[in-house]
């Protein structure tokens, strides 16, 4: 049934297409996170439709203005008006809409596809097979924390870390931080946006924290954030905060006053997503104060691992293309195409003559170059081969190095989809974490708080999930 | 104006308490505001000596003033809410004038079906969900007028209008009846002008509705170029979130606007939210209050 | 002459259509869309009905038992807490002799009836902010430590209730002073004849002849109770808070539009819609019975 309309749907998407072919080009519309305000957008588009000319897909492409705000939030509400682009930049929130059946199965189009088939990595093919709504080149998102290089030089305990890295070492260092260097407090996090997931980022491993579901000593599995382990964890981050060592002013953090700390010298360490992010903190860093970063290893304990888990399941971001869109294979094109060497080059390079300059027998990256944002359609450089040689590497050096630490500490995640019965609990439950994280690690709770919690979590259909767990994990 | 009473001390000491607590909450009232008023109009370099409770500027500047007329995204909030208070408005007027005057005619075919209909608009509420997909299906998702449209006629407004309407002397409207006037004429050209008052406070009532609304707005406009003034104001203030005025482009460039501290800038957009109601304050009052006021001194 | 005006005209739905029309779109088929909550909604497709899944997974979920909760605490606050306040703000008015002073005061204290919620949060948050708000100082004058009352959760209702008490104490006044200035002077003069002193006459007769409009005003505040003030929650709340906080309305609009919740939402709804029902028909025959006048 669903496999017919599939096919059905498909012999009219190529008709459409056939039919605008002969007539005008196909029009396709694109919303993707913060291209519409980006400046350097209409160039952009502009040099993927010569190219898509050039290779024979003529397209029109139209970027779709997304409000500002919780951009999953923004995307549903977008979808759900009725109003839907023919491809969909996800971050969060698919599931739902997939749920709706609203979202293509993009895998007949990855098998029929030039370029793209070729570039995905294991585990984007492994989570194009389990959920086939969205696809996505990137190595895995993991994020490692940085020091600037001045002070990591300077500072005893920095090297501590990075030979010996454990909680207590860590420690010290965020300590050396504020008592020697001046900083007003050791490590910054974008608590707004995240809450503390880019602590967990380095210290889940340390605590013993591998996967969102853990199997116990009993062989149940058990959810990771109701955990001794996680309870233990807290613990260390209220110390954090009590001591003035975490940013006091975290919960209020986004990803702009975050780095704004970094760059100032209020924050001495921050984690961010390797190598791609840690590439943009080393430029500005290099802008502002004119040093460069050094990546740290997670600290080992009960383990050593960076967060998050890698997702086996699913892409947590990613392009989809809706069922409802006329213009599928057009769409797709322009994916498949920016994935093809030509595509590449324009994503990975930027606008000639503005972020590099061809010469003769190179390309010369400008200065502006860092404030290309490469990984537009994807970070990975999967496929990347340039026809002439570059004047300097794409990456800074702190951002190879921090993505070779994410490829070798990555945890794979094991977890499940919250099947739709289950989402308005699971609602409820993620905020009750989120508020008792909350108040234990800035001590307006005591840590005792964490079994209330814990209580609380499997009464607001903990329980049931769990039992839900045990029927899908192996 | 004064009573016959002998003022004994006791009596006075309790006007003077209470007109003092008055007034306390008058400060209470006005301090917040005046304090976002001061830091609006700093010098950006004596900000920080802006306290919560500081009411006058320190120095003066209008840089965060000029750098919102300067802001495509706010200027253009600012006119879409302009344009969403105006026309909704006298769309509200002119619907609802028209609606309480049918009803209040006896001539009207099944009034009392009218009338139980209306009632029970004011008693049931449609669920949120069901509202959003009947806009949806309708086509009016990311218009305007999915905004403009809400709430064109408030029935409690509606109501007293009719009460108004009623008052007026049925001979006027049946001797224009028979010059041959239109129903419309009728309105128009005798009950509306009659019931001026009425019309003009509810006027102003449906304005500083149209002018505060956010929520629809946020729910059924999905770009960013048709949002009111109200919901700029609620992600750069309210959720705190910078990019939505400054853009992220410039964020993510970590330009020198991105270096700006933002509180004074957020300070300003909410005087430019407040200053239209300001201006039709006086007029709420002359029209609305007024009649309270005076009735109240008199005593 | 009764003939005539028996005789129906028709011309006068016309002026009525474009009303008829509004509540068509916005009330009566959004109503009848409500059936969904007996559905599986779905937006491609047929939705399965499935009787009253939704209501029990509601009723057995303690997130939505929470809400409830909360819902009537801060209505609670809101209505019967506050209710004696505008009272008190009348009376204390009516004492003030100089009518410039009167003007001043009145125009100053309705001024916040007419801000939005989002401005007036952006206010308050400014003011109670732990780290330059004004409240804070004051704390700082006192030598007490600086307190985030946005995000604590012992204090963010109390946040709810000041800010509705600044946003409507003055406004709400207006009717009790419409009433105190209707109170006939010779109740008076022949108190002070009787040597009546000013708690006598405070008692004897000021209250008893508010009293009709304290009980209307009540009563149909009373009809509202489950509606919270959505508008002020939405726009105050936030992550640390939102256990004490979330009301049906903002819950409604969490499940529903951003999970996508269809028919769940709906069925949260409908029950708000069915009890909000009961009590504003149980406001206006109480209001009748006792005013003699009703909501409509």
């Amino acid at each position: 049934m669903k496999k017919h309309s599939i096919v059905l749907w498909l012999m009219v998407a190529m008709l459409v297409t056939g039919v605008a072919l002969a007539g005008a080009q196909p029009k396709v519309r694109l919303v993707l996170k913060d291209l519409d305000t980006d400046p350097n957008a209409a160039q952009f588009i502009q040099l993927i439709e010569k190219g898509m000319a050039a290779a024979g897909t003529p397209v029109k492409i139209e970027i779709v203005k997304v409000p500002s705000g919780n951009y999953a939030e923004k995307i549903s509400l977008m979808i759900m008006s009725g109003d839907i682009p023919d491809i969909i930049y996800f971050q969060g929130g698919d599931d739902k809409i997939a749920m709706q059946n609203l979202l293509e199965d993009l895998r007949p189009y990855v098998a029929k596809s030039k370029y793209i088939k070729n570039v995905l990595d294991p585990h984007s093919k492994t989570r194009l097979e389990s959920y086939p709504y969205l696809v996505w080149v990137a190595p895995p998102r993991v994020r490692a924390p940085v020091i600037r290089k001045d002070w990591f030089d300077t500072l005893p305990s920095a090297k501590a870390v990075a030979t010996n890295p454990t909680v207590d070492t860590y420690y010290a260092l965020f300590k050396d931080l504020v008592q020697k260097k001046g900083a007003k407090f050791g490590i910054s996090i974008t608590g707004a946006t995240n809450g503390v997931e880019e602590l967990d980022s380095i210290f889940d491993g340390a605590f013993g924290i591998t996967s969102t579901w853990m199997k116990g000593a009993d062989g149940q599995w058990v959810y990771c954030r109701v955990t001794p382990n996680e309870k233990q964890k807290l613990e260390f981050y209220a110390k954090l905060y009590k001591e003035g060592l975490l940013d006091p002013e975290y919960l209020t953090k986004k990803w702009d006053t975050k780095e704004q700390v970094f760059y100032e010298g209020k924050a001495g360490i921050i984690a961010g997503v390797a190598p791609g992010s840690i590439d943009v903190y080393a430029n500005k860093m290099m802008k502002t104060q004119n040093t460069t970063l050094v990546p740290l290893p997670p600290p080992a304990g009960k383990a050593q691992g960076l967060g998050p888990f890698v997702d086996v399941i699913k892409e947590s971001r990613g392009f989809a293309i809706p069922v409802t869109s006329k213009v599928k294979d057009a769409a797709f094109a322009v994916l498949d195409f920016m994935w093809s060497p030509a595509g590449l080059k324009i994503a990975k390079l930027g606008i000639p003559g503005l972020h590099y300059i061809e010469e003769p027998n190179r390309y010369v990256l400008t200065d502006k170059y860092a404030e290309w944002y490469n990984g537009w359609f994807g970070d990975s450089f999967n496929g990347f081969v340039p026809d002439k040689p570059l004047s300097r590497p794409i990456m800074t050096e702190a951002a190879v190095e921090a993505g070779k630490l994410a490829v070798k500490y990555m945890m794979p995640d094991k977890t499940f989809l919250i099947p739709e019965q289950y989402i308005a609990n699971w609602d409820a439950m993620t905020n009750l974490y989120k508020e008792y994280n909350a108040d234990i690690v800035t001590g307006k709770k005591p840590i005792s708080a964490f079994d209330e919690f814990v209580q609380k979590w499997y009464s607001a259909g903990g329980t049931e999930l769990t039992k839900y767990a045990q029927t899908k994990l192996k | 104006m004064v009573k016959k009473v002998k003022s004994p001390a006791v009596e006075l000491f309790w006007r003077w308490l209470f007109t003092a607590l008055l007034l306390l909450v008058c400060v209470i009232v006005l301090v917040p505001m005046l304090n976002l008023l001061a830091l609006s109009l700093s010098n950006p370099a004596r900000v920080p000596e802006v306290r919560g409770l500081t009411v006058f500027p320190k120095g003066f500047s209008l840089i965060n003033y000029r750098v919102l007329a300067a802001n495509p995204l706010f200027v253009r909030s600012f006119l879409n809410s302009v344009f969403i208070t105006v026309v909704g408005t006298a769309l509200n007027l002119l619907v609802t004038s028209m609606a309480a005057f049918a009803l209040t005619r006896p001539k009207l075919p099944f009034r009392r079906f009218f009338m139980v209909l209306i009632i029970i608009v004011m008693i049931l509420e449609p669920a949120l969900v069901t509202e959003y997909l009947v806009i949806k299906k309708i086509g009016l998702m990311n218009s305007l007028w999915a905004v403009i449209l809400y709430k064109t006629v408030n029935v409690y407004y509606l109501i007293i209008l009719m009460r108004y309407f009623e008052e007026i002397p049925p001979s006027l409207i049946d001797a224009a009846q028979v010059d041959g006037a239109s129903n419309m004429t009728v309105l128009r050209k005798i009950v509306m002008p009659l019931a001026k008052p009425a019309l003009a406070t509810l006027g102003l009532f449906y304005g500083v509705f149209h002018w505060n609304e956010y929520f629809r707005a946020s729910i059924y406009l999905t770009d960013p170029m048709k949002y009111p003034l109200q919901l700029i104001l609620r992600q750069f203030v309210v959720l705190d979130d910078t990019a939505s005025l400054i853009g992220s482009g410039t964020l993510f460039s970590y330009d020198e606007a991105a270096r700006l501290s933002y509180d004074a800038l957020q300070a300003s957009t909410i005087i430019v939210a407040i200053l239209p109601v300001l201006i039709v304050y006086p007029l709420i009052l002359k029209y609305y209050a007024r009649g309270v006021m005076e009735g109240g001194v008199k005593e | 002459m009764v003939a005539l005006a028996k005789k129906k005209e028709w011309s006068l739905l016309l002026l009525l259509a474009p009303a008829l029309l509004y509540f068509l779109i916005y009330h009566f088929i959004p109503i009848s869309g409500m059936v969904m909550a007996f559905q599986d909604y779905r937006i491609f497709g047929k939705s399965p009905f499935v009787g009253f899944k939704h209501f029990r997974i509601l009723f057995a979920s303690p997130a939505f038992l929470q809400v409830l909760r909360n819902t009537l605490i801060i209505s609670f606050m809101k209505i019967v807490l506050f209710f004696p306040l505008p009272i008190i703000f009348a009376l204390m008015l009516n004492e003030v002799r100089s009518s410039i002073l009167r003007k001043f005061i009145q125009s100053t204290t309705y001024l916040p009836h007419f801000l939005s919620w989002v401005v007036i949060a952006g206010i308050w948050i400014a003011f109670l902010s732990p780290a330059n708000g004004g409240l804070n100082q004051l704390r700082e004058m006192f030598n007490l430590a600086p307190k985030d009352y946005m995000t604590d959760k012992g204090a963010i209702r109390w946040v709810l209730f000041a800010s509705e008490t600044w946003r409507s104490l003055g406004w709400d006044s207006i009717i009790y002073l419409a009433a105190l200035a209707s109170i006939s002077p010779s109740l008076y003069e022949s108190a002070d004849l009787d040597g009546a002193g000013a708690l006598q006459k405070m008692r004897y007769i000021t209250l008893p002849e508010l009293l009709p409009t304290m009980v209307t005003v009540f009563i149909l505040n009373m009809g509202f109770f489950l509606n919270a003030g959505f508008d002020q929650v939405f726009n105050m709340m936030n992550d640390s808070v939102i256990s004490v906080v979330d009301i049906l309305d903002t819950y409604v609009y969490r499940i529903g539009l951003l999970n996508m919740q269809y028919s769940f939402s709906t069925a949260a709804s409908l029950f708000k819609g069915v009890i909000g029902l009961v009590l504003i028909l149980a406001a206006h025959q109480g209001s009748r019975k006792i005013t003699g006048k009703g909501l409509w």
